[in-house]
């Protein structure tokens, strides 16, 4: 170890407490500046020690346990009637889920006899998947934690190139049919599903729709990309018409599904 | 019972054993309204957001799971709970200035004035803390460590709260704010920094 480390001087925290490793006390039993680093972080680690705070009086812990007696039989039987929470196991078999659900479009109806030609739509596949992934991710960050905003605009950005590019496609066969509309459906559900169960549980049910659109729009991409490689149609007029129409139909439905979820669940402060 | 850890206790609490939520609550109540104290420096919002942590603990007990450590979890809802404080204060803050009138009272701003709350304990302990830093002794050095804390950036300030006082670690901490441990240590070494720098020679 050695003082040129980026992160050393950060580490040196660990050593104000017994938490750091044998390495990282051994390289400051031998260099004169990082000894000098934790003494001065030390000093401020004792310095804490004079900031002693008063115990809570006994009329306020009384306090506190009667409100706590107080609760109405209903919030705990809102606590017993709460589903298993559940979280990034679910998270990772959506995602496992939509690149199986678009492959079984795939199979199941075929690839597009002029696939190979399809060049936008072949760069668009990818990028759709990767807006689907920070789509998820997007909804990960805003159950769990703070700061959703950029996940949230690095999805919509690549969502929006990514559809950019499948309405870019060249145009070929004309054959309409609302077949490729349920065939999004399709592919679009099951990730849908399995994300919800990942990120639904939330306090709120205008927050929990919120997230559940972002989660069903992210998830539509996946059956979008997929048939938009099977359908041979490239005409506007059907994009729009059967193909387009499965991004707000996922959002209505991942909020619709989100915001239920939440009515059920009791409040839980601890998560965000 | 003394003998059983906390994450035993919080077992038997969720299986409706009342004896161990008063062991959880003896060994935790104070410690949990420390926390509250150094952050928000008011000992009778402290008061309220002590009984409004323990109520979540109650309702939110079902959530708790296998494997999870209850000091983290707990202080998880404190620090929440507080930092909601915060902002709906900030917002009662900027409604002010925008219309020139006075916000509505809050529960717990009332609650601090000896309103609502449940006999007054508040009140009283406000009284009690002298309304300031909440600081038991220690004098002026202990005035000056209240505020120094009370001027860092919150970020820092959250992250030496839990590390110097409440026996968490740095990974420990990185999970009940959402973040990595990495950052974690940079907040912390960031604030003991700043900490001394503001005490200058009077740290030891």
């Amino acid at each position: 170890m050695s003082c040129a480390r980026p992160d050393l001087h950060e580490r040196l925290v660990e050593l104000v407490d017994a938490g750091a490793s044998a390495e990282l006390r051994a390289h400051v039993a031998e260099c004169a500046d990082c000894a000098a680093a934790i003494a001065n972080l030390r000093g401020a680690w004792d310095a804490l020690g004079a900031y002693d705070v008063a115990p809570p009086s006994a009329a306020v812990l009384a306090r506190v346990k009667a409100a706590v007696a107080a609760e109405p039989a209903r919030v705990e039987a809102a606590v017993a009637a709460e589903p298993v929470k559940t979280g990034r196991a679910w998270l990772v078999a959506s995602a496992l889920a939509a690149p199986l659900a678009g492959a079984a479009v795939l199979v199941l109806r075929g690839v597009r006899d002029d696939w190979r030609s399809a060049r936008f739509v072949l760069a668009a596949a990818p990028v759709l998947g990767v807006a689907w992934l920070l789509g998820l991710w997007a909804a990960w960050r805003a159950a769990g934690a703070r700061r959703a905003g950029a996940a949230s605009t690095a999805f919509a950005l690549t969502a929006l190139i990514g559809l950019g590019l499948a309405f870019g496609a060249p145009a070929g066969d004309t054959f309409g049919s609302a077949a490729c509309l349920l065939l999004s459906l399709a592919a679009a559900a099951p990730p849908l599903a399995l994300a919800l169960a990942a990120v639904a549980p939330t306090r709120g049910a205008g927050r929990a729709a919120m997230r559940g659109a972002m989660v069903g729009a992210a998830t539509s991409l996946v059956g979008l990309a997929a048939v938009r490689l099977h359908c041979r149609v490239d005409a506007l007029a059907h994009l729009l018409a059967y193909h387009a129409p499965i991004v707000p139909i996922a959002a209505l439905a991942g909020a619709a599904l989100a915001a239920l979820a939440s009515a059920r669940i009791a409040p839980r402060s601890h998560v965000r | 019972m003394d003998q059983e850890t906390d994450e035993v206790l919080m077992r038997r609490y969720c299986a409706g054993d009342e004896r161990a939520f008063e062991a959880l609550f003896a060994r935790h109540a104070g410690r949990v309204h420390a926390f509250l104290v150094r952050h928000v420096r008011d000992r009778a919002l402290a008061d309220d957001l002590l009984q409004s942590a323990w109520l979540h603990v109650h309702r939110a007990r079902g959530t708790f799971r296998d494997g999870e450590r209850f000091t983290a979890w707990l202080y998880t809802i404190a620090n929440n709970l507080r930092r909601d404080e915060g902002r709906r204060r900030a917002r009662d803050q900027a409604a002010l200035s925008r219309d020139g009138k006075l916000p509505e009272p809050s529960a717990a701003a009332s609650a601090a004035a000896g309103g609502i709350g449940g006999g007054g304990g508040g009140g009283a302990a406000g009284a009690a803390g002298g309304g300031g830093s909440g600081a038991a002794g220690g004098g002026e050095l202990a005035e000056r460590v209240a505020a120094a804390l009370e001027a860092l950036p919150e970020q820092y300030r959250e992250v030496i709260v839990l590390h110097r006082w409440h026996d968490l670690g740095f990974a420990e901490i990185a999970r009940m704010l959402g973040t990595t441990e990495g950052a974690v240590k940079l907040r912390a070494h960031r604030g003991y920094l700043a900490l001394r720098e503001a005490l200058g020679k009077e740290a030891p």
